[in-house]
């Protein structure tokens, strides 16, 4: 199919090449199209006229509660199946419609629903639309994606085909029961649920949590699991992973109400396979109380750690300490964030802790915690420096002295907030300076400065008048580029 | 367990597999890289790929490309945000190109590169008129005035 049509192609001199696709791959184009775009088609050409009525994906945007349109375009609907059907909807009088659209998804034998009941304006969630009892059984789903909606039936779940799952609001109960009733689920996205307290699948393999909170310390029980995303979720009593062996990437961004060291010592034994670990500002508030001695080397099999840490002094002891976890780290990634919030949390457990700011880069305490780390890379440098936060020094100091196959260490400006991390040249000079001035353990190393200017009315640049320039220190090819 | 136990043995040599362009010229490309095109791998499971594997669908140029993107996509410990941008940049390119890189990726079953080229396709026809969209894709074959109001009339609710 494809040589014909390139043949045809090359005698047509490049004239109407869209025309000449397949209908399958005009479909594939389509399918990434609102289908209000797509319809508008029939009138592009003869070769168009007709091409969107044998369309298997359904993508519908509704504002206006007295729109005919989709029910117009299910009427003119002429395959058995539906392969997708997204249905976003910005109006909240249209339950009975709702229904009527899922039983003809359902009847279609649709693989991949989207529902998305949302106030456009205020971005507010509905909260008293039920979703149909009949999608609780609908076994040619594969993938679904429900927003703004309840359950509410006692009823069970039946998704036998489901591989990913996206949903919102749910509780505990209503989990287990989508988790019994869905053998071979493999994706699993939970926002802002409330008080989930278990997840148990013996088919998942990626689980992410985002926006939730739980009084009770969530368990994870995933024997196939291979990435976990924990984001924005707040718990009270920390996360326990019973059975994970196969967890390779983890990134775990939460708050906690109490630190429990026996909690965190536990978790960091359950990512000791993990090759990939992101921790979040929380990993500071629990690592500060923890002794260098009793964490250890407990990560040894990770090669890529990733840190969102709040600008404050406090934060490089633990900084410190995450390096003495991680014996065999290859590349290490410091984003260091402005949070009003992070500060004084961090500052009050400080102060109860008792950490001598000055002490925990005694290099006596690692046995060589950077012996294999070729990448650094630091994000909000320059936002630190402005804060006269003197210690991300001191961190750049120790990594060059003791990271003995370091090839790149790069300080990367941040997309936002420019105005914080925007440096005048003589700054920039100073700081350059005072890099070239450390001692390298690695003759290779070469420190990296990505950093904005001030450009000269370069509008049409995506970010206005700032642009990113490049000074290379200590390295054969050092300079200005 | 497994990875730090694979980890620990010597790199075994990289497995290559050869490609040939409908105009005769042949890209070396990692079998790992390979896998990402089905049409690659089912070749592959039935030891069809000793030989260079002939594409007679595709010329040199863009052949290319479609190595470079399956290289890219095979790399280890690229980071998600540093891989989107790369895509950005790979199908930056004249929407002729796209095409071509929408009927290579068809053929050899490559699913990110089909919906990379298709989501770029799409995005430059929503929410134009239809008079845009002819105009940029060049699409002949247009109705006469009479019949294009008589579609328009049989459709009329698409238009409202």
């Amino acid at each position: 199919m494809a040589s014909t049509l390139m043949q045809t192609r090359g005698q047509k001199d490049y004239e109407d090449y869209i025309s000449l696709l397949p209908d399958c791959l005009i479909h594939h184009i389509f399918s990434f199209l609102p289908t209000r775009d797509v319809v508008k088609t029939c009138i592009l050409s003869k070769r168009w006229q007709s091409v969107w009525t044998t369309i298997s994906d359904l993508r519908f945007s509704v504002w206006s509660y007295n729109d005919p349109f989709v029910d117009t375009v299910l009427m003119h609907y002429k395959w058995p199946k539906v392969k997708k059907f997204h249905l976003d909807i910005k109006q909240d009088n249209y339950h009975s419609n709702i229904d009527s659209w899922i039983h003809f998804a359902i009847d279609h034998q649709v693989e991949e629903f989207f529902l998305n009941l949302n106030n456009c304006a205020w971005d507010i969630w509905w909260e008293d639309y039920t979703w149909s009892p009949l999608l609780n059984h609908c076994s040619s789903l594969i993938k679904l994606c429900l927003r703004g909606c309840r359950f509410s039936s006692s009823d069970g779940i039946s998704w036998s085909s489901l591989k990913s799952l996206s949903i919102q609001n749910v509780s505990d109960d209503v989990l287990e029961k989508i988790l019994m009733g869905s053998p071979v689920l493999e994706h699993l996205h939970l926002i802002g649920c409330r008080s989930v307290k278990e997840i148990q699948s013996r088919s998942l393999r990626e689980l992410v949590i985002d926006a939730c909170w739980a009084d009770y310390p969530l368990e994870i029980s995933t024997p196939c699991l291979q990435s976990l995303h924990v984001r924005k979720a707040y718990f009270c009593k920390s996360i326990r992973i019973i059975e994970a062996p196969s967890l390779a990437k983890a990134e775990l961004d939460f708050g906690l109400a109490k630190s429990n060291c026996r909690l965190v010592k536990e978790l960091l034994f359950k990512l000791q396979n993990a090759t990939q670990i992101l921790f979040g500002a929380w990993c500071l508030q629990v690592m500060l109380p923890l002794k260098v001695e009793d964490v250890q080397d407990s990560l040894a099999n990770c090669k890529s750690m990733t840190l969102h840490v709040p600008i404050r002094e406090f934060s490089f002891p633990a900084i410190a300490n995450v390096l003495a976890t991680t014996p065999n780290l290859e590349k290490l990634v410091i984003k260091f964030e402005l949070s009003a919030w992070d500060a004084s949390w961090y500052n009050s457990k400080l102060d109860s802790n008792n950490v001598d700011p000055k002490s925990y880069w005694h290099i006596k305490k690692f046995k060589c915690p950077t012996r294999h780390l070729k990448n650094v890379v630091i994000f909000g440098f320059y936002a630190c420096v402005r804060f006269k936060c003197d210690e991300v020094f001191t961190l750049v100091k120790f990594l060059l002295g003791h990271a003995f196959v370091l090839e790149n260490m790069v300080i990367n400006n941040y997309k936002l907030p420019k105005d914080v991390e925007v440096v005048d040249s003589r700054k920039l000079l100073e700081m350059a300076q005072r890099l070239e001035s450390y001692h390298r353990a690695s003759q290779h190393a070469a420190v990296i400065l990505n950093y904005w200017e001030e450009g000269l009315g370069r509008r049409h640049h995506k970010g206005g008048r700032f642009t990113t320039k490049t000074l290379c220190v200590g390295h054969k090819n050092a300079g200005l580029e | 367990m497994s990875s730090s136990s694979s980890s620990s043995l010597p790199p075994c040599p990289k497995k290559m597999i050869t490609l040939k362009s409908s105009d005769g010229e042949t890209f070396q490309i990692e079998e790992t890289a390979a896998l990402q095109s089905k049409t690659l791998e089912n070749m592959i499971d039935e030891n069809c790929a000793s030989t260079p594997i002939p594409l007679r669908s595709i010329n040199g140029k863009i052949l290319a490309k479609v190595v470079e993107f399956c290289n890219k996509h095979a790399e280890v410990g690229v980071d998600a945000e540093s891989l989107h941008a790369w895509d950005a940049e790979f199908v930056n390119v004249e929407y002729t190109t796209l095409f071509d890189y929408i009927l290579a990726a068809n053929f050899l079953e490559i699913p990110t590169l089909l919906d990379l080229a298709s989501g770029v396709v799409g995005d430059m026809i929503k929410g134009k008129t239809p008079d845009e969209i002819r105009k940029m894709f060049n699409i002949n074959d247009a109705f006469s005035p009479e019949e294009e109001e008589e579609v328009r009339r049989a459709n009329q609710w698409a238009f409202e």
